[in-house]
């Protein structure tokens, strides 16, 4: 235990005096070569310096920390004005089951869709893909659920903005980032990309277990992990392509591939030859017009065959 | 910079002034971002740490008491933050990961002279290879130039022992001095 009355504080000085006389010189030496001896340690630049201040300036003039803690830290917030205010709207109008009705945003098959949420945040949507949030998003809280692909835009607030997709949670005060995640597609990993500023992901109820990703980087989560993979740089480009009606599959397994063309141009696509549903295939179209001219590229490929059906394709050997 | 130009600028800082928080910040952000990184091997997570410790000094700015050493306060706060995020990434692989060198500054001696940038390189490895508690009050010392009892409250020990482990780190590098000089002898004579 630290006993503050006692002064024993040693100088430098007293340091080299508790050396026995044939020792101090040595030591002596090794302290003063020492000085330029730290071991390796980043270069920051005045711009470092400057870009790290306005992002505090920033965090500072939202009142809120954005910090892996913040978790335990926001309990504190529980009876801030807003919960008052929330209780109040809720008591003014108790049994109005009408706030708890979600607001609900579908995006037809074969559609992108641009919807600005009610705190001023954009969200794209993908093909068939949608998004959920209560009517008190914007007053108590930020949340939103996702089930599909969608890029956000998200304005900075006092709010987490939180994104539910599978079990992956995303948690962010205002960037802008990717999510993919399908519910039709578990055994795909949930996948978040960031453009700009940073963002927390996380396993539903293990808000300690989270990743920060940084610009530039992905980072997954499927639904037995507990905690998500290690951020890694990605073309952004390849991520966000769709928002330019591109059609990446980078690696991807067929079923992935075939999901994505039934989304993307609101057709059927019937697998036949189950046993080539994992093989994978790295294709690119820059807009590409109907689904025929790409199926008859995939099936070229893989030694495939399709024909047309009443509702849209099968695929065969 | 002078202690006392720090104390000003936290008296300034209690009265809820941003330009000597600023001036504050120049000045201790890239010596701290070093401090974190020696724990989390990150840049970007250094920077993330330091940057959160300055915005949560700035909420508690009323409770800042000018005689207490910020430094101290500032040192300890990353500590603390970076064994936190240590701990809660332990499953990552932190410090395996392959670091870019260009991130790093390149100490070289720009004088070409005698054995003694091998001996500079030698010293950063001896230094590393120190016990933890050794190597951090010694590096607290000698690198962050923090007093005993400021390294005392960073690392929550007495200054007495802050003051063994320092003794303790240069008995150490001495050892492997002394052993080194007897090596380059040999070699000399042959």
């Amino acid at each position: 235990m630290t006993d503050k009355t006692r002064h024993n504080s040693k100088s430098e000085t007293d340091i080299f005096e508790q050396f026995s006389d044939d020792e101090r010189a040595g030591v002596r030496e090794i302290w003063e070569k020492s000085a330029n001896a730290e071991p390796p340690t980043p270069k920051i630049t005045d711009l470092d310096i400057e870009n790290a201040l306005s992002t505090v300036h920033s965090y500072i003039d939202n009142t809120r920390l954005e910090d892996p803690y913040f978790h335990k830290k926001s309990k504190k917030n529980f009876l801030s004005w807003k919960w008052v205010a929330a209780a109040a709207v809720l008591l003014l109008i108790a049994g109005a089951g009408y706030l708890y009705i979600p607001k609900t945003i579908t995006v037809p098959r074969g559609e992108i869709t641009s919807v600005t949420l009610p705190d001023g945040s954009t969200v794209e949507l993908n093909s068939d893909s949608k998004i959920e949030y209560n009517r008190l998003f914007d007053i108590t809280n930020r949340h939103i659920t996702l089930n599909g692909e969608a890029f956000f835009e998200v304005k900075r607030g006092e709010d987490h903005f939180i994104v539910s997709a599978n079990n992956a949670r995303v948690e962010v005060l205002g960037t802008k980032f990717n999510v993919r995640s399908w519910h039709n597609e578990p055994e795909q990993p949930t996948e978040v990309t960031v453009t700009e500023g940073a963002v927390h992901l996380y396993p539903a109820g293990l808000p300690d277990s989270s990743v920060i990703i940084h610009p530039g980087n992905l980072s997954s989560l499927s639904a037995n992990m507990h905690k998500p993979t290690d951020p890694q740089p990605v073309s952004l480009g390849r991520i966000t392509g769709w928002r330019n009606h591109r059609l990446i599959f980078n690696n991807q397994p067929l079923r992935v591939i075939f999901n994505e063309l039934e989304r993307r141009f609101n057709t059927t696509i019937q697998l036949e030859a189950k046993d080539v549903a994992n093989e994978t295939l790295t294709a690119f179209y820059n807009n590409p017009q109907n689904v025929g001219s790409v199926l008859k590229d995939i099936c070229r490929i893989k030694g495939l065959q399709f024909s047309k059906t009443a509702h849209g394709y099968r695929v065969y050997k | 910079m002078s202690a006392e130009q720090i104390r000003i600028w936290v008296q300034k800082i209690s009265e809820s002034d941003r330009k000597a928080f600023d001036s504050l910040f120049r000045c201790l952000y890239p010596r701290l971002v070093h401090f974190a990184f020696k724990y989390v091997h990150r840049k970007a997570i250094a920077g993330d740490i330091v940057q959160n410790t300055f915005v949560a000094l700035w909420q508690k700015r009323e409770d800042l008491d000018p005689q207490q050493s910020v430094k101290a306060y500032l040192y300890q706060a990353v500590r603390n933050r970076s064994l936190n995020y240590l701990r809660d990434h332990s499953k990552e692989t932190v410090g395996l990961e392959s670091v870019d060198s260009s991130q790093f500054e390149s100490v070289e001696n720009t004088n070409p002279q005698e054995e003694s940038d091998h001996l500079m390189d030698l010293l950063k490895e001896w230094i590393c290879d120190l016990p933890e508690r050794q190597r951090e009050a010694f590096e607290l010392s000698r690198f962050e130039g923090l007093d005993h009892d400021e390294i005392a409250s960073v690392m929550e020990v007495s200054p007495n022992t802050v003051n063994n482990h320092i003794v303790a780190a240069l008995k150490h590098l001495r050892d492997r001095y002394e052993l080194y000089k007897k090596e380059i002898n040999e070699v000399g004579y042959d």
